[in-house]
């Protein structure tokens, strides 16, 4: 059995907007069919130049774009039919209403005005068509922004911090769009810069750092990833004796006189370091296990930090 | 109509959408309904030249309706139409929204163009009815001045309305230009005002020598040569003045510069 086609790959992508200053390093991504591509990284990672890039907004530098296995510069018509993108804040005209938003993208994709009500509807804001958008608070323009993006029906949605400045109740409607829509079968590509969110609902996660891929595979491997790096403290009658007992072993931070934080590949490794402690004089009274969660593995794979 | 004919229109229906709720359709309105205003107050009140024994008073009335137009307004409404039309984009930051659609980038570029132009087109239209209407209606008020004698030149009118928006063309590519390369409305607005004070410079001061080197001044220079002065001091080839050739270089060599920034352009 032959492994469909990415929707998108990107083979070392490379842009800057100028000489000097290089945005995308060597950038490699790839986004499978029906999945929900979690993009992730800081601000000013390159999230939004990687999409641009992606739409043929920006001309890289170096390297190719490939969206359903073409080349986006050499079939970018044919390829853009078969996208829907929402970069950054929404393009809207904001002294029409939502109506005649999607009645301009209709116009210039060659579409029924039926079309309008339908994806209207998708967004739940069919009761607000006839209303100036200037009207519209930041999670209506935002939705209104998906429905023009989802007008053609197409195969792959690509959203740019589709969540940003939104409040919970926005980012919740959002969310449920989006899940809504994988379960229909597109394909889904998802930047932000907020983990939690895309933890929520991506299947496959990137994360970009300074411009270059720093991980990319499914949540789960990103979890396992998360497990391997196991963090504890421990609350010990003296940690001046630490020291001699672990004797270099292991790589240890001491906070105070009774308490240390130290690393661990497994915790297996536990009942053996308490009895070592425990032989070399060291009164163990509790050990704390240290939240490594994904955010934290997040900021750790984005900043300077070893895991 | 075959596809590409037919997604042209829908373009320009687009963009047509896009005008609703914005001023330029007033402004295109009342430009040419100000000028004829303008023009009844003047002749109402005091334009002798009009009331000459045995001569059709049309031809006076509408030379030098197509001579005030072309000298004194048609170029602050032109920068203004052209620097409007481009607002609503720049507002909306739409370019990254429709350069990312599957659709040729020049589809935009054009269409908005052509907006232009039918605007301005449209204007003169306003200007061109609205005009013989009030010399009708000055035909009552003031039956000294023989309209109802007389027949109107519509024919004449309407060629001589042609050649000064003919001549107005290589401004609206220039500010077209303008406003997409900036993206704002200042900068057009300011090179415009700054435009139009030099081509009355110009005009003031008589160097035609000077002023047909200068796209501002070629309508003012058509008025001068079609209008009450009848100068015709300009270089007349295949029916058109010299000028309104110059006008319609400069506005494909702009338009055209403008179409190649943007197609090569990354949309940041």
């Amino acid at each position: 059995m032959t492994t469909p086609p990415s929707i998108i790959t990107l083979q070392n992508l490379q842009f800057g907007y100028t000489k000097k200053q290089q945005v995308l390093r060597q950038l490699n991504l790839e986004v499978p069919p029906e999945s929900i591509y979690g993009f992730l990284g800081p601000n000013g990672a390159g999230k939004s130049t990687t999409i641009r890039t992606i739409l043929g907004l920006l001309k890289p530098q170096g390297g190719q774009v490939r969206l359903f296995d073409q080349d986006v510069r050499a079939h970018r018509l044919s390829v853009l039919k078969r996208v829907g993108a929402l970069i950054e804040s929404p393009s809207l005209y904001k002294h029409l209403n939502g109506y005649d938003n999607l009645r301009i993208a209709c116009q210039y994709l060659n579409l029924p005005k039926s079309r309008i009500d339908e994806v209207l509807e998708m967004v739940n804001l069919q009761h607000a068509a006839q209303k100036k958008v200037k009207q519209y608070s930041t999670g209506m323009k935002q939705r209104l922004g998906l429905a023009i993006a989802l007008l053609n029906d197409p195969e792959l949605l690509i959203l740019d911090e589709p969540v940003n400045g939104l409040d919970p109740t926005g980012i919740i409607e959002i969310r449920n769009i989006i899940k809504e829509l994988h379960a229909r079968g597109k394909t889904i590509f998802l930047s932000s810069h907020i983990l939690s969110e895309i933890e929520k609902i991506a299947t496959r996660v990137g994360i970009i750092k300074e411009g270059q891929m720093v991980f990319q595979g499914t949540v789960r491997e990103l979890e396992q990833l998360k497990a391997s790096n196991l963090s504890i403290k421990m609350a010990v009658g003296d940690t001046s004796k630490v020291k001699s007992v672990l004797n270099g072993k292991l790589s240890y931070h001491i906070e105070d006189r009774h308490l240390f934080e130290l690393s661990l590949e497994d915790r297996e490794q536990i009942p053996g370091l308490i009895r070592q402690l425990v032989d070399g004089g060291v009164e163990v009274y509790e050990v704390i296990p240290q939240r490594n969660d994904l955010e934290k593995l997040f900021i750790k794979l984005t900043s300077n930090q070893t895991i | 109509m075959n596809i590409s004919a037919l997604s042209i229109v829908r373009s320009l229906r687009a963009d047509t959408i896009k005008l609703k709720n914005t001023p330029i359709f007033w402004v295109s309105l009342l430009g040419g309904l100000f000028v004829t205003g303008l023009l009844f107050l003047m002749h109402y009140f005091s334009v002798e030249e009009i009331n000459k024994p045995d001569t059709n008073p049309w031809d006076f009335y509408c030379g030098f309706g197509v001579t005030f137009v072309s000298i004194l307004l048609v170029i602050p409404f032109v920068v203004l139409v052209a620097s409007s039309v481009m607002l609503p984009e720049h507002k909306s930051e739409s370019d990254k929204y429709l350069y990312s659609l599957p659709l040729p980038k020049g589809r935009f570029y054009f269409s908005k163009l052509v907006v232009i132009l039918g605007i301005i087109a449209t204007t003169y239209l306003i200007f061109f009815i609205a005009h013989l209407l009030v010399g009708w209606i000055l035909g009552f008020l003031r039956p000294e001045y023989e309209f109802h004698q007389y027949a109107p030149q519509i024919a004449d009118f309407a060629w001589m309305l042609g050649h000064s928006y003919l001549s107005v063309l290589g401004v609206v590519g220039l500010h077209y230009w303008l406003s997409v390369r900036w993206k704002n409305f200042i900068i057009p607005m300011g090179v415009g005002l700054c435009g139009y004070i030099i081509s009355v410079m110009f005009s003031i001061t008589g160097r035609s020598d000077l002023a047909i080197f200068f796209p501002y001044s070629y309508p003012a220079l058509i008025g001068n040569a079609l209008g009450v002065e009848n100068s015709n001091n300009l270089i007349w080839w295949g029916g058109l003045a010299n000028v309104e050739w110059l006008s319609m270089a400069c506005f494909v060599v702009f338009a055209v510069i403008g179409f190649i920034e943007e197609s090569r352009r990354n949309i940041k």
